[in-house]
């Protein structure tokens, strides 16, 4: 990088976020989220590869969801989100492929944290009915008890982790 | 009055449109590196808690001003439901894969897009990580399921208003900008990564006061929905499924386990017959754990009946309203007085009708009529879900 691209104001950004959400309640009464996209891909992949698929899981699923998992508001969401974060990165000339690491990891170590990381996440936000975005953030907006628990819990987990993992990133 | 359900295609046109914001908004507030990310567990930088803070208290005075204006019915929005176990194990197991992944899903796919490698590894490690659950499942169904707690909302769980709420929120938020920045400043020499002038953000600061303030005297309108539900016309241009007397009874014959009963009678005609293993309820207790453990039960339909008509189809609407599976919910069309006349207490007429699918099913209803009132006599009906309703139906909470 030869010169250093500046981030937008983070108030700014955050105010701009939280209006975002608030339209998106204000049309259909759910805010954002990003792991439901990805679940709704991860469904949707196994409906095609295995249509009579006896997981017990999909079993309930498909007796209960008659509609198809892409053409789904959360789908295009993403669809979006994909195109305006590349905007973004083009705009801010941000856009090259890298990989990030920290000084003391190599970028095998890097890559391999990343997918534990995604499992983990993935998973936790089965759990968590939602991810950091919605669960934690729309959750806090409509004033959730569930919103505030779990953006504190995974927040919480985090730092109580920060000096085990030094190692990733410092 | 919101939500206002777009058009179904026109809202994905929407939600494509509210996603390149969001995506935009998220890589050019910086959190499409995991560097930025996990400078929040550091002490480095605070950017993410900035950031993820204002959106969260921008969202909670929108929603209340909007209901305050009587534009969102609070009734109507998705609070997330409280599964208290299962969200404490899942952040915890989020909290792990965010130290060691670096990013969350969002963040991930915002930054695979701008080209980092190490965020498309993130992505494809959520993937994994959704589908071992799948398939896992059964193992953890009891954690995800149980300890349910309705969907409660922090301000009534403190018991104080919306508005106060947050007010304090609000001011809590700018204490812990003041704060994380003073961490910064001790753990970067001197250097904040905050890049707002100390002016601008005062500015800020006064502003958010003035809100908070705000706050405290825009009360939301909140409309119960059982006042609603209390006018005849309820529901009205919903779409309702009805099921014939005639296709229970058929079901019922052939051991179909798939539907269940909701006998909205009074328990007194209720012990008396009711249909096979029916649950004694009143629409009011619809949001209670037993009606929610009915109507949220996997692979069934629930077949509302009573004397009434009207009521049997506001119910329908309600449990819709209230955010049940629409597919999932019908009513018997005539209710129980219909069922009776027609399966189980059949006469029919002196002379066959000429109509041949007519004559059919009065053939079928002469046979079978008796045998349908024998299911009924052998099943037990469930139990009487007793009356508990404390505070006003306002959507389940």
């Amino acid at each position: 990088m030869n010169e250093e691209t500046k981030y937008m104001n983070p108030y700014l950004a955050g105010f701009l976020l939280g209006l975002l959400i608030v339209l998106a309640i204000y049309l259909n009464g759910d805010g954002l989220g990003a792991s439901g996209a990805v679940k709704n891909t991860v469904i949707g992949t196994i409906q095609a590869v295995a249509p009579h698929s006896q997981i017990p899981y999909m079993k309930s699923y498909n007796a209960t969801h008659p509609d198809s998992p892409w053409k789904t508001w959360l789908i295009w969401e993403i669809i979006g989100l994909i195109i305006g974060a590349f905007v973004s990165g083009l705009i801010h000339n941000r856009n090259k492929f890298v990989i990030e690491h920290g000084p003391r990891i190599s970028s095998k170590t890097r890559l391999v944290a990343a997918v534990i990381g995604g499992m983990l996440f993935g998973i936790g936000s089965q759990f968590g009915r939602g991810c950091t975005s919605g669960a934690g953030l729309d959750g806090m907006a409509v004033f959730s008890v569930a919103g505030f628990l779990v953006t504190f819990v995974i927040f919480g987990t985090g730092y109580i982790l920060a000096p085990f993992f030094k190692k990733l990133w410092l | 009055m919101g939500p206002i359900y777009p058009e179904p295609n026109f809202n994905l046109m929407l939600a494509l449109v509210i996603g390149f914001f969001f995506g935009y908004l998220l890589e050019h507030a910086g959190f499409s590196t995991s560097k930025k990310l996990v400078g929040v567990f550091y002490g480095y930088d605070f950017t993410v808690w900035r950031v993820f803070f204002t959106a969260a208290i921008t969202g909670m005075v929108g929603i209340l001003a909007l209901a305050h204006f009587g534009l969102l019915n609070l009734d109507a929005i998705y609070i997330n439901p409280l599964y208290l176990w299962s969200v404490i194990v899942g952040g915890i197991i989020m909290g792990f894969g965010f130290i060691i992944g670096g990013f969350c899903p969002g963040t991930s796919i915002c930054s695979t897009f701008i080209g980092k490698i190490d965020a498309l590894f993130f992505v494809i490690g959520v993937a994994i990580g959704i589908f071992l659950f799948i398939i896992g499942y059964p193992l953890v169904q009891g954690l995800h399921k149980g300890s349910y707690m309705g969907t409660p909302q922090l301000f009534d769980t403190l018991n104080i208003s919306m508005g106060l709420f947050t007010f304090l929120v609000i001011i809590f938020a700018f204490f812990t900008y003041w704060a994380v920045e003073k961490i910064e400043l001790k753990v970067n020499n001197g250097k904040s990564a905050d890049p707002t002038p100390k002016s601008t953000f005062a500015k800020i600061t006064g502003f958010a006061v003035v809100v908070a303030i705000f706050a405290l005297f825009i009360p939301p309108k909140k409309p119960t929905m059982l006042a609603e539900f209390a006018k005849p016309d309820f529901g009205k241009d919903m779409h309702i499924n009805y099921i014939t007397p005639d296709e229970v009874a058929v079901r019922l014959i052939k051991g179909d386990k798939s539907m269940q009963f909701v006998d909205l009678r009074l328990p007194g005609e209720f012990k008396k017959l009711a249909l096979p293993y029916a649950v004694n309820a009143k629409p009011e207790q619809f949001c209670q754990m037993k009606m929610k453990n009915v109507f949220n039960a996997a692979g069934k339909i629930t077949i509302i009946y009573s004397n009434d008509n009207n009521l049997d189809r506001r119910a329908a609407a309600l449990a819709t309203k209230v955010g049940y599976e629409p597919q999932n919910i019908w009513v018997l069309k005539g209710g129980f007085p219909a069922f009776k006349k027609d399966i189980l207490d059949f006469k029919p007429p002196a002379v066959m009708p000429a109509n041949r699918m007519l004559r059919t099913t009065y053939l079928f209803r002469e046979e079978f009529g008796p045998q349908v009132m024998q299911i009924l006599k052998n099943s037990k009906p469930r139990k009487v879900v007793i009356p508990k309703a404390k505070r006003a139906l306002g959507g389940c909470g």
